[in-house]
C-alpha cells in the first residue's frame, strides 16, 4: 500500500493524465501535450492550493 | 459481411455486443475494433485502478435508502469497471451486495455499515475509494467511446 499523500497525488494524475490523453487524443506529440498539461494542471493546482491554506493549518 | 453495414462498420446489434462485452472485460470493447494498442493501454489503467483501489480497502458503494441519489451515483461507479466489482464485493460483504437494508436492527444493514467502517479505519481508504470510482468511470467513457468508433463518429 502506498502511504504517501504526495505519491497518491503523483499516481492518480498519471492515471488520469494518461488515460485522458489516449481517449481524447490520436497523435502521439498531441498526446504528450494533452497528458502533460492535465498532469501539471493537476499535481500544480493542488500544490497551489497547498501553498495557499498553509498559513491556516487547522 | 454478416453483422457489419456496407462501410464495414459493426451493425446496431453486433455494437451493442461489443459495448456488453467492453464492460465485462475492459479495454476489450477497443480490441474487438481493431484498435488493439489503446484497448491495452486502456485495460491496463482500469485494472491499475480497481487493484490500487482495492489495496487500499476502497468503499465498494451500497445503495443507502437514506440517500437514494448520491448513493446510487456511487454503485453506478463501483459497477461501471464490470463483473469484477461484484468478485470484488462477494470477497469484501460475503455476498455480491448493491444496497444497505433500511434504518433499524436489520442485521444485515448492521455487518455492512461494520465492514464498511472497518475497512475505512486504515485512513487511506479515501484514495482507495476514488480509484475505485475512477476504474468506473473510465469504463463506462470507454463504453461511449467504443460506441462512437462503432459508429465511425471517431478514428
Amino acid at each position: 500500500m502506498v502511504k504517501s499523500h504526495f505519491l497518491h497525488l503523483m499516481l492518480y494524475s498519471t492515471l488520469v493524465a494518461v488515460f485522458f490523453a489516449a481517449l481524447l487524443k490520436s497523435d502521439r506529440k498531441e498526446q504528450l501535450k494533452f497528458g502533460g498539461l492535465i498532469w501539471i494542471a493537476m499535481v500544480g493546482g493542488v500544490l497551489a492550493l497547498a501553498w495557499l491554506m498553509s498559513p491556516f493549518p487547522r | 459481411m454478416a453483422g457489419q453495414d456496407d462501410n464495414g462498420r459493426p451493425d446496431n446489434r453486433k455494437l451493442a455486443l461489443i459495448i456488453f462485452l467492453a464492460w465485462l472485460v475492459p479495454g476489450l470493447g477497443h480490441i474487438l475494433l481493431r484498435r488493439i494498442g489503446r484497448g491495452v493501454l486502456f485495460a491496463g489503467l482500469v485494472f491499475v485502478s480497481l487493484g490500487l483501489g482495492l489495496a487500499h480497502d476502497g468503499k465498494l458503494a451500497l445503495r443507502d435508502p437514506a440517500q437514494p441519489f448520491l448513493t446510487s451515483l456511487q454503485v453506478l461507479a463501483n459497477i461501471g469497471a464490470g463483473p469484477i466489482d461484484f468478485i470484488a464485493r462477494k470477497k469484501v460483504y460475503g455476498e455480491v451486495a448493491l444496497t444497505l437494508p433500511k434504518r433499524g436492527t436489520d442485521p444485515d444493514r448492521t455487518r455492512r455499515v461494520g465492514i464498511q467502517r472497518a475497512r475505512a479505519v486504515s485512513g487511506l481508504s479515501i484514495y482507495g475509494t476514488a480509484y475505485l470510482w475512477t476504474a468506473g468511470i473510465f469504463n463506462l467513457l470507454l463504453l461511449f467511446d467504443v460506441w462512437d468508433i462503432g459508429r465511425g463518429r471517431k478514428w
